[in-house]
């Protein structure tokens, strides 16, 4: 049975740098998960400490999709 | 509908537990659940029968069947356009229903066989990749297939899954995972014993499974009282008239495979050696020994119960397939041993009789018609084996000439069968072509797997040939470019190592060829794939030898190509390849120079395309060079890209336009972020909307099932950005623009995400009745979707949106929830979140029980905090709990630490929160304040008062402004300090902005802009990604707020107001 509700246990974030053009949505809605570098760019601190649901919602609104979601398998989910 | 053969009088026994598992199936189909049931076994186990049976079943339920069968020899995707086109044939109507605004060519063209597709008209606007294609292709059955299970359940029956080519099998895993909630129910038979562990069928299957989202079956064989029951039915009399003996000897020989047991009891019968005794059918007396002990066997006997010329005959359709068309097997039996066409007909007919094939529903091949098919894959088997070796080549050679001169290279879906057949009658130069044709056909359709095999095939016969010495130059230079063609293939595949080793051999292909155009592409190959891979010594020397050959043998294209890729090796990038420039200076000096090379050559050619890429390229190269304070230099290096952005245009090339803008916002927000100036004055959020809206664009081509939820998504960015940089016009605009998007896309994550992001909006201007009740729909949301939604985001929104409208006790209640979720969770990020968020609340309630309560949740915020990384604010959320309470004890000391505290806790953590910068510097003023250190307290007040009155200058619209102002309690305590200190007045210059401020919305200086450009409302509604209503009612609003009656005097105004 297909169950879109399945939830995968883990994602790994990868932040696309050239995408990035340092709008801040990502550490507005997870500050505990991004920051800005010198360069006015996100880096990653540790994206374990918020919950899927957020990490998901944080990659859908960055203007540019510069953050890229994968699941345990390596799949990526966002943008997908 | 159900184009099934209506074939077996034979009874379907023992399989109750396998048709209840397909009833569960369809039930689940049914109630929307969409569902993939995946049977195997082994030959003769009763696979097709089972389906066929159940397939009779649905008959009557009202489901649309449709079915199809993997062959070998099968153009890519077949199963899925084989059961596709038998619908095109049925019921056009409904196909084409289902294919209504398909944005796929590629689809449409397989699905109508070329028919009425228009491919310049679905031409998108953007060049997709390779996997962007197929993405879109893939999306596209998934939308048919959607949209063909609305009105009734849709049963799908993929027959010899183990057959299929690989891109089917990515397709049937894409659609089993994305489709969820659909009336579809997928069933897929196919041979466990013969499927080899590296097909992919067995990796998706393994991954399905483990994903829940397919049950699999594997079908037992017979037991003695099934099988006996099999036997009264082949007979047809009741079970107990079969003498048990009888069962006995067939389950001795057939050991429960129904297939063998059929056949034997066929043959029984013909022989004559079952009789009827007094307690039923039994055995002959002498009939023990007769019986045939292999299905091979078996089935010999059957079959020599027909003429010689029949079983010739039916030789013939063995060699064709397990599927064949009349017309094709009369061409070849008439050519190769001259049998006519009614002798044929008499031969296919006594066939029928005896149950070796069975007229199928003619198959909608174009042209011709496969009406036939044998009644087993192992009938099949036994004649192919009988033929001999030598006469099944001539046989297979007969069957391809036969092909070919039928449809020659005009039937694509063909090329795949001629060179089987051409490869197996040993005629290995056509069968090397038909690969080469069938790979790139397969290419076309982005079956990458299938193209890298077809032409492995060639290339592997050709190889033999082009290893002779005396082999022609023809021949050398077609193996080339096979090489080169499986090399574009396996790069799509990323199989690098593989890439490379036919780089080499078709290096060795051109030295033999000493042919300098087929040396340059083996350059600017090899160096690409350098680039690539970070091997910088190899994409130079690869690429320089480029750029010497493109001079000798190139045209000019190929030389500004050349001179680019020798840039690109220096960068170590690909154009429009999104990685790092991580080269060092000289580097990106050397790439430079050479970007400008290549540009110079291109201008002498003046293609846009080129243009555009390196300018792009110059542009970005040119900005890293520059140091950070040289305004100049940056100005210079911007405008290379606002060139490329204009090429881009000129082109339109949305994607590449997407890429300038990215590289444009980015360089902006830098120098913003540096210069101090907000990146919203900048045009920030216009390029933030430029670049979503393309996007979704994109979006919307690769995907175009999604496009409202892009739309929704695209503005609901905006809106988060908006408000956390103050611009709080545009962010209720776009909020609500998302919000209804949101609706279309019947979503209701992104709907409950949009309406608690106006919440917090609403929320932040003050507007609390407004953010009560957005909070209200989210939670409502949350009690009715079936999708699972984090809930205590909505007790967040509830909560603090009751704190704001005063209701205290709900405010509590909520937030306390909001507390022990987040401690049930366990997640420290939220539990300091809710703690933080509920110390604040109790604060505010100012007494003393609720003060210690207040105190200490904040202590713990403030320690769960410290541990974290990031600009975690809840740490400074705790500081200004502690510092109010101590105020409020008299504790002045202790307030003014934890005030700074605080301030420096922002500074360390990089915090940009608004609210908090406003708040922070105000609680230190309040506390210097009490300590009596007036110019301290003044200093804070003034940076308060400056952030403060810095966002209150983005917000346009005067209601909201005053609301910001206002209506927040910080803010209003904030102004009131600040006018009795006399830092509050109409002159301070930021605030006297806010006073002249044009009385238009953002969004409607757009329309004025655009109105002024001379842009119809149908133009302005497409442009802003509003309706033409919406654009009316714009249009509405502002004529009455500047006072103007027609679109001339608005344009007038605009010039004045320099809106234009």
């Amino acid at each position: 049975m297909i169950d879109p509700r399945r939830n995968t246990t883990a994602l790994r974030v990868v932040i696309d740098r050239e995408r990035c053009i340092g709008s801040e949505n990502c550490v507005a809605s997870a500050p505990s998960v991004f920051r800005l570098d010198a360069e006015g760019k996100a880096v990653l601190l540790d994206p374990s400490t918020v919950d899927i649901e957020t990490l998901r919602l944080v990659a859908e609104i960055c203007p540019t999709e510069a953050i890229v979601l994968e699941d345990d398998a390596g799949n990526q989910i966002f943008p997908g | 509908m159900n184009w099934f053969p209506e074939r077996h009088a034979t009874p379907l026994v023992g399989r109750e537990r396998e048709l209840d598992m397909l009833r569960a199936g369809y039930d689940a189909a049914r109630a929307g659940h969409s569902s993939l049931v995946l049977i195997s076994g082994e030959p003769g186990i009763g696979k097709s029968r089972l389906i066929e049976a159940f397939a009779g079943e649905l008959a009557e339920s009202g489901a649309l069947v449709l079915s199809a069968r993997c062959d070998d020899a099968d153009p890519p995707f077949a199963p899925f356009m084989l059961a596709l086109r038998e619908l095109a044939r049925e019921d056009p109507a409904e196909l084409q229903r289902a294919l209504q605004d398909s944005l796929s060519p590629d689809l449409k063209m397989l699905v109508t066989a070329g028919g009425d597709a228009d491919p310049a008209a679905l031409a998108p606007r953007i060049t997709l990749s390779g996997a962007e294609e197929r993405a879109r292709f893939f999306d596209a059955v998934v939308l048919v297939l959607t949209r063909l299970s609305e009105p009734q359940p849709l049963v799908l029956f993929l027959d010899d899954l183990h057959l299929a080519d690989e891109p089917s099998v990515h397709l049937l895993r894409h659609v089993v995972r994305v489709i969820g909630h659909s009336a579809l129910l997928i069933a897929g038979i196919y041979r466990d014993t013969d499927l080899d562990p590296r097909h992919p069928l067995e990796a998706a299957i393994v991954d399905l499974y483990r994903e829940r989202r397919a049950t699999r079956l594997s079908m037992r064989r017979l037991e003695l009282a099934d099988l006996t029951e099999l036997i009264a039915g082949l007979l047809d009399v009741p079970a107990n008239d079969v003498e048990i003996g009888l069962a006995q000897a067939i389950q001795a020989e057939a050991e429960g495979v129904p297939f063998f047991a059929e056949e034997l009891v066929l043959h029984l019968r013909e022989e004559g050696l079952l009789q009827h005794g007094p307690n039923g059918w039994r055995l002959a007396e002498n009939a023990g020994p007769l019986i045939p002990q292999s299905v091979r066997s078996v089935v010999g006997h059957r079959l020599s119960h027909l003429e010689p010329r029949a079983v010739e005959t039916l030789g013939v359709a063995a060699v064709i397939g397990t599927e064949f068309s009349f017309d094709l097997l009369r061409d070849v039996v008439e050519r190769r041993s001259g049998i006519s066409r009614a002798d044929a007909q008499r031969d296919i007919e006594a066939a029928l009789d005896r149950r070796l094939i069975l007229e199928r529903p003619p198959r909608p091949q174009v042209g011709r018609d496969a009406p036939y098919a044998f009644a087993h894959d192992q009938i099949r088997d036994v004649l192919y084996l009988n033929l001999g070796q030598i006469r099944r080549r001539l046989l297979h050679q007969a069957v391809a000439e036969s092909l070919e001169a039928a449809y020659g290279e005009r039937e694509p879906s063909q090329y795949a069968a001629l060179a089987l057949h051409y490869g197996a009658g040993e005629d290995l130069g056509r069968a090397a072509h038909f690969s080469a044709l069938a790979g790139r056909r397969a290419l076309e359709l982005h079956a990458f797997e299938d193209a890298e095999r077809h032409f492995s095939e060639a290339i592997d016969i050709l190889e033999t040939r082009a290893n002779q010495p005396e082999a022609d130059a023809t021949a050398l230079h077609d193996y080339f470019d096979l090489l080169a063609s499986r090399e574009a293939t396996l790069a799509e595949l990323s199989q690098s190592e593989r890439q490379r080793r036919d780089l080499r051999r078709m290096a060795d292909v051109a030295e033999r060829n000493d042919d300098d155009a087929e040396r340059l592409v083996v350059a600017m190959r090899s160096a690409r794939l350098a680039v690539l891979s970070g091997d910088r010594i190899e994409s130079l020397r690869m690429a320089t030898e480029a750029v010497r050959l493109a001079g000798i043998a190139g045209d000019i294209d190929q030389r500004i190509a050349a001179m680019a890729r020798w840039a690109e090796a220096h960068a170590g990038r690909l154009l429009g390849e999104p990685s790092r420039l991580l080269r060092d200076r000289d580097g990106l000096i050397a790439a430079a120079s050479r970007y400008r090379a290549a540009l110079k050559l291109a201008r002498e050619t003046n293609e846009t395309g080129w243009l555009a890429r390196l300018s792009q390229e110059i542009g970005v190269v040119d900005w890293a060079l520059t140091d950070e304070n040289d305004l100049d230099a940056r100005a210079a290096a911007r405008s290379w890209l606002l060139d490329a952005l204009d090429h881009w245009r000129a082109i339109e090339d949305a994607r590449g336009e997407i890429t300038a803008l990215i590289a444009l916002a980015y360089r902006r927000s830098y120098e913003s972020a540096v210069a101090g100036v907000p990146p919203a004055e900048r045009g920030f959020v216009g390029f933030l909307e430029e670049i979503r809206r393309l996007r979704t664009e994109e979006r919307h081509l690769v995907r175009e099932s999604l496009k409202p939820r892009a739309q929704a998504l695209a503005l609901l960015s905006v809106h988060v950005h908006c408000r956390e940089f103050g611009v709080y016009q545009t962010a209720l605009e776009r909020g609500r623009e998302a919000l209804a998007w949101a609706g279309r896309a019947a979503d209701p994550r992104v709907e409950f995400y949009c309406l608690g992001g106006l919440s917090e909006t609403e929320r932040e201007l003050g507007r609390a009745t407004r953010a009560l009740e957005y909070a209200e729909r989210a939670a409502a949301i949350v009690a009715t979707s079936e999708t699972a939604l984090p809930a205590q985001r909505a007790q967040q929104w509830l909560g603090l949106a009751c704190f704001a409208v005063g209701d205290l006790d709900r405010a509590e209640r909520h937030l306390r929830a909001l507390l022990s979720t987040a401690e049930a969770r366990g997640l420290t990020t939220e539990i300091a979140e809710a703690t933080a968020t509920l110390a604040s609340f109790l604060a505010a309630r100012a007494d003393d029980d609720t003060d210690r309560e207040a105190f200490d949740l904040a202590r713990r915020a403030i320690n769960l905090s410290v541990g974290m990384q990031g600009s975690i604010p809840w740490g400074v959320y705790g500081l200004l709990v502690q510092a109010e309470i101590f105020l409020r004890q008299g504790d002045v000391p202790s307030a003014v630490a934890s005030a700074t505290a605080a301030s420096s806790w922002m500074q360390q953590r990089e915090i940009s929160l608004r609210r908090l910068k406003i708040a922070v510097p105000f609680m230190r003023y309040r506390a210097y304040t009490a300590a009596g250190l007036r110019h301290e307290a003044n200093s804070e007040l003034k940076l308060a008062v400056e952030e403060l009155s810095r966002v209150a200058s983005w917000i346009h619209d005067s209601e909201l402004r005053r609301g910001y102002l206002e209506d927040v309690a910080l803010h209003r305590a904030l102004r009131d300090a600040a006018s009795a200190a006399g830092l509050w007045s109409p002159a301070t210059p930021l605030l006297a902005k806010v006073d002249n401020a044009v009385p238009l919305t953002r969004r409607e200086s757009e329309v004025l802009r655009l109105v002024s450009a001379g842009k119809t409302n149908r133009d302005i509604a497409d442009t802003l990604f509003i309706s033409e209503k919406t654009v009316a009612r714009h249009l509405t609003n502002i004529f009455a707020k500047i006072d103007c009656q027609s679109r001339t005097q608005a344009a007038a105004y605009a010039y004045r107001h320099g809106i234009v």
